[in-house]
């Protein structure tokens, strides 16, 4: 059942890591411990979204951005990309899928292989997913490139992430170029074949924050051109807030809120979500914090707390929240709330 | 007189390719229970003023120039013997990603106690225990979980843990190497709060360094933004943030995504910082700067008061 515009959908995706024990713990202790890195989440994406999932550490988005491109297959859940079920795809299915999902990796100094000159980084996609001709009779033909025009599509495409002029960078190693100039590479690799799906993990967050925008936009600019969608994973929930469409707050692998960026940050009705913002510096001496910072930490996601995962840091916490796991509402237009504060 | 006065202080390090100018003719102080915030990006020398100031540098690394006098003594001089005693007992410091500096197969509250045997002579073991579970209270940690591995404490618990440990011998400087990054948001809001209180309820002085400015905007009196190995903009927290000079201070400033108020179009500041082993002649920001005048590339600005109190900026702009 495909909705129209709909590029992405995952129903009650899940994903439990074993925990490997010792050898007394395997034999005298029936109980399998999980890590429970996503452990039950729904959203859809639309055309030319951007959605960013937000959270902490133990939040599971990384994990989650890894299960959406299926670099990790799920536990059970299932994930709709362009309305076809890929939960159980095989590799060789997979494989003409790939092409329109892509992935931006957050460390631009491991993500870029050392020993490939810029070219060739950009290039690989184009080599390993070739081109897609239809022919006179419908027929979908696999066909691959000529030198003249991988070079021409990778120079066009460092233009387009502004590595000009291209000639001077389609020679080099990665060593040779700064962060932000290597965060583009990985860009324009993402988007050389014209995905239409793009999971961009944490892209900025090891760039100093004065070149952070730049990358950035690049990103959002790069999206509106192509109608591509983008989720974007970050802990910054301040820049999401200024790039995103939606935002949806995870943690300890479920989802909190899911809302308008603008009416999650600015009126957040979770008390994780409030929390989180409560927590955020601002660049000004004079404002004082107006709530306290809430205690504790986040706890195990092996052995997660029963009912409400927030409970026990909770301000706000009653009995209902201990027994029983709030289902996500939808509480307002658009904006959606797991909290019983609001059933 | 200000518990900490760096004056001129140069630090280059060594390379095959020749000296990198990392921190050049920095100068400022601290006031007693005041906490100094030394902003910048990666580059710009501000981890290599805080191993300066406790003179740990890496091979390589020397002081070249310059004074750092702590209590009325100048440090440059001192031997390393000499040293050892202004370490942890005078200036103490809490590095980057410190919760994966504790020792995995000893209790975190013998750890803490090898701090303070180790700077005191004559110290009884009840005393030692005694400090130490004193120590975890004024961080906020249950005296009894000295008996814990650090496996069993989170990681926000562990950089506690490491600032308690730099208290460990009553310093009177606590330096923090960007005691915000690797934390989440909650528990670096958690770890500021504690370092405030420390500063309010002890008197205590510090350096925090980062690059995040909010983090200083939220903790510091005293702010130095650091670019290319200079301090180009320093003075009262307050003055710099409401009016920020120096066009360093003021793109970086606004390429912080605001929390609050609309969304807006991200800035950032175009280029990247220099090469330190051949800086831009005159002015190291002109290259990036869009006020740029013929002047900032033959002379140095100076770091001076222009227009208002306790906010010195080095531009030809003023």
């Amino acid at each position: 059942m495909e909705v129209q515009g709909e590029v992405l959908r995952i129903e009650n995706l899940r994903k439990w890591y074993p925990l490997k024990r010792g050898f007394f713990e395997t034999v005298f202790s029936r109980e399998e411990l999980n890590v429970k890195a996503v452990d039950g989440v729904s959203f859809s994406l639309s055309k030319g979204e951007i959605f960013a999932l937000a959270g902490e550490s133990g939040s599971g988005k990384t994990t989650l951005g890894k299960v959406l491109l299926r670099l990790v297959d799920p536990s059970s859940g299932h994930i709709f990309f362009e309305g076809k079920d890929i939960t159980s795809l095989k590799d060789r299915e997979l494989k003409p899928l790939r092409r329109r999902m892509q992935i931006v990796f957050q460390d631009p100094f491991e993500s870029l292989n050392p020993r490939m000159i810029i070219k060739e980084i950009v290039a690989e996609p184009l080599r390993v997913q070739g081109e897609i001709e239809v022919d006179e009779k419908g027929r979908t033909r696999h066909k691959r490139l000529g030198e003249e025009e991988v070079e021409e599509r990778v120079k066009k495409m460092l233009s387009e992430v502004e590595l000009v002029p291209p000639e001077e960078y389609l020679y080099r190693f990665p060593h040779e170029l700064s962060g932000g100039q290597r965060q583009r590479v990985a860009v324009a690799r993402a988007f050389i074949l014209d995905p239409s799906f793009i999971v961009a993990d944490e892209p900025v967050s090891m760039l100093d924050v004065s070149i952070r925008a730049e990358i950035v936009n690049l990103m959002v600019d790069l999206v509106r051109k192509s109608s591509a969608s983008i989720v974007f994973i970050s802990h910054d929930i301040a820049l999401a807030k200024h790039i995103a469409d939606r935002i949806a707050v995870l943690y300890l692998g479920k989802m909190m809120e899911l809302g308008s960026a603008l009416t999650v940050v600015d009126k957040p009705l979770h008390p994780y979500t409030q929390a989180l913002i409560a927590a955020v510096p601002v660049p000004d001496p004079d404002s004082k914090r107006t709530k306290d910072v809430i205690s504790g930490e986040i706890p195990s996601p092996v052995d997660p707390p029963s009912g409400c995962r927030f409970h026990t840091r909770c301000p706000y916490a009653h009995e209902r929240c201990v027994n029983e796991e709030p289902a996500l509402r939808e509480v307002e237009e658009k904006h959606f709330v797991a909290c019983h504060l609001y059933d | 007189m200000p518990v900490l006065e760096v004056q001129g202080l140069t630090t280059h390090y060594l390379t095959l390719r020749g000296w990198v100018r990392a921190v050049e003719n920095i100068s400022f102080n601290v006031e007693q229970g005041e906490a100094l915030g030394i902003a910048g990006e990666s580059g710009c020398g501000k981890s290599t003023v805080a191993l300066s100031l406790l003179k740990i540098l890496p091979p390589g690394g020397k002081i070249r120039g310059g004074k750092i006098v702590f209590n009325g003594q100048d440090l440059v001089p001192l031997s390393e013997s000499e040293m050892r005693r202004i370490r942890w007992k005078g200036i103490s410091i809490v590095f980057q990603g410190a919760m994966n500096a504790l020792n995995p197969v000893f209790k975190v509250g013998d750890q803490i106690a090898e701090a303070i045997k180790t700077h005191e002579q004559g110290v009884s073991s009840s005393e030692v225990r005694e400090r130490v579970a004193k120590l975890l209270e004024t961080v906020g940690i249950e005296p009894s979980r000295a008996n814990n591995y650090p496996h069993e404490f989170s990681g926000g618990m562990r950089q506690r843990a490491l600032i308690a440990m730099a208290l460990a011998a009553n310093p009177v400087l606590l330096i923090g190497d960007e005691p915000g990054t690797a934390l989440d948001v909650i528990v670096q809001a958690q770890t500021l709060k504690l370092l405030r209180d420390l500063k309010d309820r002890l008197g205590l002085s510090m350096i925090l360094i980062s690059h995040d400015l909010s983090i200083i905007a939220e903790t510091c009196e005293k702010v130095a933004i650091m670019y290319a190995g200079k301090i180009v903009e320093y003075g009262d927290a307050r003055a710099i943030f409401k009016n920020p000079m120096h066009p360093y201070t003021q793109g970086l400033i606004k390429a912080f995504p605001s929390i609050k108020g609309e969304r807006v179009r991200l800035t950032s500041i175009p280029g990247q910082p220099p090469n330190l082993l051949k800086p831009p002649p005159a002015c190291r920001f002109n290259p990036r700067c869009p006020y740029v005048m013929d002047v900032c590339k033959r002379e140095e600005p100076l770091l001076v008061e222009h227009s208002e109190k306790n906010h010195l900026a080095a531009c030809h702009l003023y």
